[in-house]
């Protein structure tokens, strides 16, 4: 017997997006979450307004995981993870551990779904990974993430070792993107974005830091962005088109030296900094290919999953359907779109 | 007396913003206002100037809490809030009430702490300005 | 206890004890009890135990309206909605309140406890003259109309058929295809998609035409389809898709703008026809810096040349827009095969001499000398521009433009396709340039927002949309202006403003609006709101 039940894989922006679209169209839908709560990781996600909204999306998060709270169709189960996985499409049976309420111990349970989707999400990238920055080695290098947390709970900007604010900060982007030393031949898309909007919300909150932002190229993102780079400028952000090759710095000292190439003479230039920011990217999650080994998921030379043709929802097992990061980096709006998408296609299949 | 001298503030929230702000600040229990009413609107458009005027009949202060610009759930709403705002803030002169009395913020879903902060701020201010003569007696 | 307030009953739910941290809850129900309030206390971890204890709390004490007061977690607010609609109660006479807030909200003079249960019986009043919200059902057109024949619109097209709902695709020329027809590298998948799209019932296509009226509302648009033939229709959405124009940035170029320089559209004319000189320079980001679509259309054609003609070529940028899917890989190919690629910030200075273009510039990395590049051809990056017809087309939708003059979304919290009004959607070039898998996923993600909308072909309303007096209404027409949402339109024959429900989001905007107050929000009304601003509350403790 075919069932429309579709379980969701992941409750980040992607999957609870499309968990609501089908919800909408009748299916009783499970969200299958492995953390505590729903939302991913932009539910971490500070607001990046200045004196206007800057299009960051971030609250984007906290309005997703209200309003999928408001659908009786969908099941949350958080806490769980895939065990196992059998059937063909329309009559999938998986077995999720979950962890009890009650107790501090996990039960097992069995859905039969006619569709999954599958919206795990990425992995930040490990800066600890790019020894040369010095990242878990010295206190003040922080990655873009650190700093999106620390805005959103604490609403400013610390050196972490001693809590006064930093009055010269850098942030290098593409790590973990665009990078084939370390096995990153691709562009994450959001860093360039998420540096330029952070590092606006800083110089406006603080006029007297001076910012500069370390980059390859600046990749756009949307509507406005020209209008969002031009007043990154007009504030007096500083863009330098090199990437620093090491950071030089003391265990326990806050003192940081950047070491980059000057373009105009090609000699070695280095540089003092309170803080510096690692614009990490977007790497598949670190458990990726067991998912895709227990659902015979392909995945692609990044890890990613690899997405049927053009047909960018399909994985490479019919009746399993791909949504937001996991399948390749995605702004939030590209992931809610990514998962609406998902569904259409989800809804397509059960169709018949 | 102005040291004991607690204000009495009410707090408009929208919805979409300074209410899910709110809402974070509470569970993650920053500490704002003592005596703070908050007003759940589903956009600041919707709030009338009669409705700021009462509050401040009842109270001391009168906080606006609304979507960021150009991030208003309904558009502009922010904006018709913010002209309100300002003509009562002229309103306010003109009878001889502080105008710092009505403020308006604008804030995302997610900023609990920043909530807690501008409240804070407007309490604060509130203290210094010592009670509101518009208040009504009894 | 036939009196008002003891139909109210406060339900406090605390799973996991945090709120016995900072106050008794049994001090709070004796107090409400001395309020005439009934009032409970469930402490149930699961879900099931918890609707089990309200059901049982609403029955015993024949409730109609319930203030839930928990610690934090929204969570659960369907469950105890839920439990109400069985019940046959007014689900909005439901209020939920944190009594985290209590905790931080008391001070030196206000106690927690007292607080809490201030905060219990301004819920309590909020709800309590809370009349039912009437529902109302509307029949729902399950055909889309969607305008433009390009990718955008195909895609849309093929994904709301395949969802099973009719689609009437109107193109304003005679082809289908749109912007990517010309791009030789897509020829077999678009062939694919237009025959698919001709072989399925559902879509029916008008070419040659174009949209010349509407009226009506989401779930019942009337439109009128002017060209060979005129038709008018009865659609539940429309979306629009109908591109935008690409221009070779002429002003930029100044007088240099001749045979010698082209732009990216017209190159691909020639690369089909194989006219490809042996020396190619490539110019993007003149204007548009914040488009990826140039970027691409220079990698792949850069590679095409170098590839298939072996021609020198030089790429001139302001920055590399990779981020689209593939995009790092295929820049990697195009240097790979041995293509160059200069990075600029001042515009580069152009002379088209003797048949041969002179281009120079101070490269980013060396500036202290200038490089001149010399080459038979200059490709410029196009500028993505409105199409003519936009400004009225956008009237005629009710809708807006952006600043550029392109449709402009309704609000970054939402799919960025939608409008401010609703059942008006917009896909691709014609809201944003951008690549072709961005504009698929955008355009099936449409498609599927649209499903979700009119599958069921009904919909039960809850009226919470905003009322209009019309007695008292003068006509002033200050709501219709106001609306951000297109939802209120002129009744002629009644002589007052009506608001059209399903169009209508519950802002308040109008009703704050409208100078002899003729309109309410039924959850928000006048009364209520003046209600809470009131200090002296019967009852009211601390």
């Amino acid at each position: 017997m075919s069932s429309r039940n579709v379980a969701v894989i992941g409750g980040g922006i992607a999957g609870i997006s499309a968990a609501i679209a089908l919800a909408d169209m009748g299916s009783l839908v499970y969200i299958i979450e492995r953390d505590t709560q729903t939302g991913g990781h932009a539910a971490g996600f500070a607001c990046k307004a200045t004196e206007k909204c800057n299009k960051c999306s971030a609250c984007v998060a906290d309005e997703l995981i209200l309003k999928v709270f408001q659908y009786p169709e969908i099941r949350i189960l958080t806490g769980s993870e895939v065990m196992s996985f059998s059937g063909k499409p329309d009559n999938f049976r998986l077995q999720i551990s979950r962890a009890a309420k009650e107790e501090s111990l996990f039960e097992e349970v069995e859905l039969k779904v006619g569709a999954m989707v599958v919206a795990t999400g990425f992995m930040p990238f490990d800066a600890e990974a790019k020894k040369e920055y010095g990242y878990k080695k010295y206190k003040n290098v922080i990655t873009a993430l650190d700093l999106e947390r620390s805005l959103r709970l604490t609403g400013k900007i610390a050196k972490p070792t001693d809590g006064s604010t930093p009055k010269k900060i850098a942030f290098f982007q593409c790590v973990g993107s665009r990078d084939e030393s370390i096995g990153k031949g691709y562009c994450s898309k959001v860093c360039c974005p998420y540096a330029l909007r952070l590092s606006k919300l800083i110089k406006s909150e603080t006029p007297e830091s001076d910012i500069t932002i370390f980059y390859m190229d600046v990749q756009p993102a949307g509507k406005g962005f020209y209008e969002l780079r031009k007043s990154c400028e007009g504030l007096g952000i500083r863009f330098v088109r090199n990437l620093p090759s090491k950071v030089y710095g003391y265990v326990n000292s806050d003192f940081l030296q950047v070491k980059s190439i000057n373009a105009d003479t090609g000699e070695v230039i280095l540089d003092e900094f309170d803080l510096i920011v690692l614009s990490v990217g977007l790497s598949p999650q670190n458990d990726a290919k067991f998912l895709a080994d227990t659902l015979g998921i392909d995945q692609d030379g990044h890890g990613f999953y690899r997405a049927k043709g053009e047909l960018l929802n399909c994985s490479s097992n019919p009746g399993i359907f791909l949504a937001g990061a996991c399948q390749g980096p995605k702004s939030i709006e590209e992931s809610m779109a990514h998962g609406k998408a998902a569904a259409a296609e989800v809804g397509k299949m059960l169709r018949k | 007396m102005k040291g004991d001298f607690e204000p009495k503030i009410t707090a408009f929230c929208c919805e979409h913003s300074g209410l899910l702000s709110a809402n974070m600040a509470v569970e993650s229990r920053f500490v704002f206002s003592n005596d703070v009413q908050m007003i759940r609107v589903p956009c600041s458009g919707k709030i009338e100037a009669i409705h700021i005027m009462k509050a401040l009949e009842e109270g001391d202060g009168v906080a606006v809490f609304a979507c960021h610009k150009e991030a208003c759930q309904f558009l502009r709403g922010n904006l018709r809030a913010e002209a309100r705002v300002s003509s009562i803030k002229e309103i306010l002169k003109e009878i001889g009430v502080e105008e710092e009395r009505v403020q308006m913020y604008y804030l995302a879903p997610s900023n609990g702490i920043k909530f807690a902060q501008l409240l804070r701020v407007f309490y604060e201010n509130l203290k210094k300005l010592g009670p509101n003569v518009g208040r009504k007696v009894g | 206890m036939k009196d008002k307030i003891s139909k109210i009953g406060i339900f406090i739910y605390d799973p996991e004890g945090n709120l016995g941290k900072f106050l008794s809850v049994e001090a709070i129900c004796s107090k409400l009890s001395g309020l005439h309030f009934a009032s409970t206390v469930s402490s149930s971890v699961r879900d099931e135990g918890l609707r089990d204890d309200f059901e049982e709390f609403v029955k015993k004490n024949k409730l109609s309206a319930a203030v839930i007061a928990g610690y934090s977690s929204r969570s659960n607010e369907k469950i105890f909605k839920n439990s109400f609609k069985k019940a046959g109660l007014n689900p909005y006479a439901l209020a939920f309140i944190n009594l985290g807030e209590a905790i931080v909200i008391c001070g030196k003079k206000v106690k927690i406890l007292d607080r809490a249960v201030q905060l219990i019986v301004r819920a309590a009043r909020w709800i309590e003259n809370q009349g039912p919200i009437e529902t109302q059902k509307i029949l729902l057109n399950r055909k889309v109309l969607v305008l433009g024949g390009g990718i955008a619109g195909i895609e849309t097209a093929l994904t709301l058929a395949g969802g099973g709902l009719d689609v009437v695709l109107v193109e304003g020329g005679q082809d289908l295809g749109g912007e990517i027809a010309a791009i030789e590298g897509l020829q077999d998948f678009l062939g694919d998609k237009i025959r698919a799209l001709k072989k399925e019932e559902k879509i029916k296509i008008i070419s040659s035409s174009r949209l010349a009226n509407t009226g009506g509302h989401a779930g019942g648009f009337i439109v009128k389809i002017e060209g060979k033939d005129e038709s008018v229709l009865e659609v539940g959405a429309i979306v629009v898709a109908v591109g935008y124009e690409s221009i070779v940035p002429i002003e930029e170029l100044g007088e240099n703008f001749n045979s010698r320089v082209i732009g990216q559209r017209d190159f691909e004319k020639r690369l089909s026809s194989n006219d490809v000189p042996g020396r190619i320079c490539f110019l993007t980001d003149l204007v548009d810096e914040d488009l990826k679509v140039q970027t691409q259309a220079l990698l792949r054609q850069a590679l095409a040349v170098k590839k298939e003609f072996d021609s020198d070529v030089i790429c001139l940028c302001k920055d590399l827009k990779v981020s689209f899917d593939g995009g790092e890989e295929l820049y990697k190919r195009a240097r790979e095969a041995g293509v160059l690629f200069f990075k600029y910030v001042e515009k580069p200075g152009i002379k088209v001499l003797n048949n041969v273009v002179e281009v120079s510039l101070i490269n980013e990395d060396y500036p202290h000398e200038e490089m001149v590049f010399e080459a038979d051809l200059l490709v410029v990056g196009e500028k993505a521009a409105p199409r003519k017809g936009f400004e009225e087309l956008a009237k005629l939708l009710s809708v807006n433009l952006d600043s550029n003059g392109f449709f402009q979304e309704d609000n970054v919290k939402i799919l960025p396709t939608k409008s401010s009004k609703r059942g008006v959607f917009f896909v691709g070039g014609c809201r944003l340039p951008q690549n072709i898998n961005e504009t698929l996923t955008e355009a099936r993600a449409t498609a599927q927002e649209i499903l979700s909308f009119l599958s069921k072909g009904e919909i039960e309303l809850d009226l919470t949309s905003a009322k209009i007096n019309s007695d008292r209404c003068v006509l002033c027409l200050t709501c219709v202006r106001t609306c951000p949402h297109g939802a209120i339109v002129v009744d002629q024959k009644e002589e007052t403003a009506k608001v059209i429900p399903i169009s209508c989001q519950s802002c308040g905007i109008c009703a704050s609006e409208c100078p002899v107050m003729a309109i309410e929000l039924p959850l928000y009304t006048n009364a209520k709101v003046m209600g809470q601003l009131v200090n002296s509350m019967a009852g009211e403790v601390g």
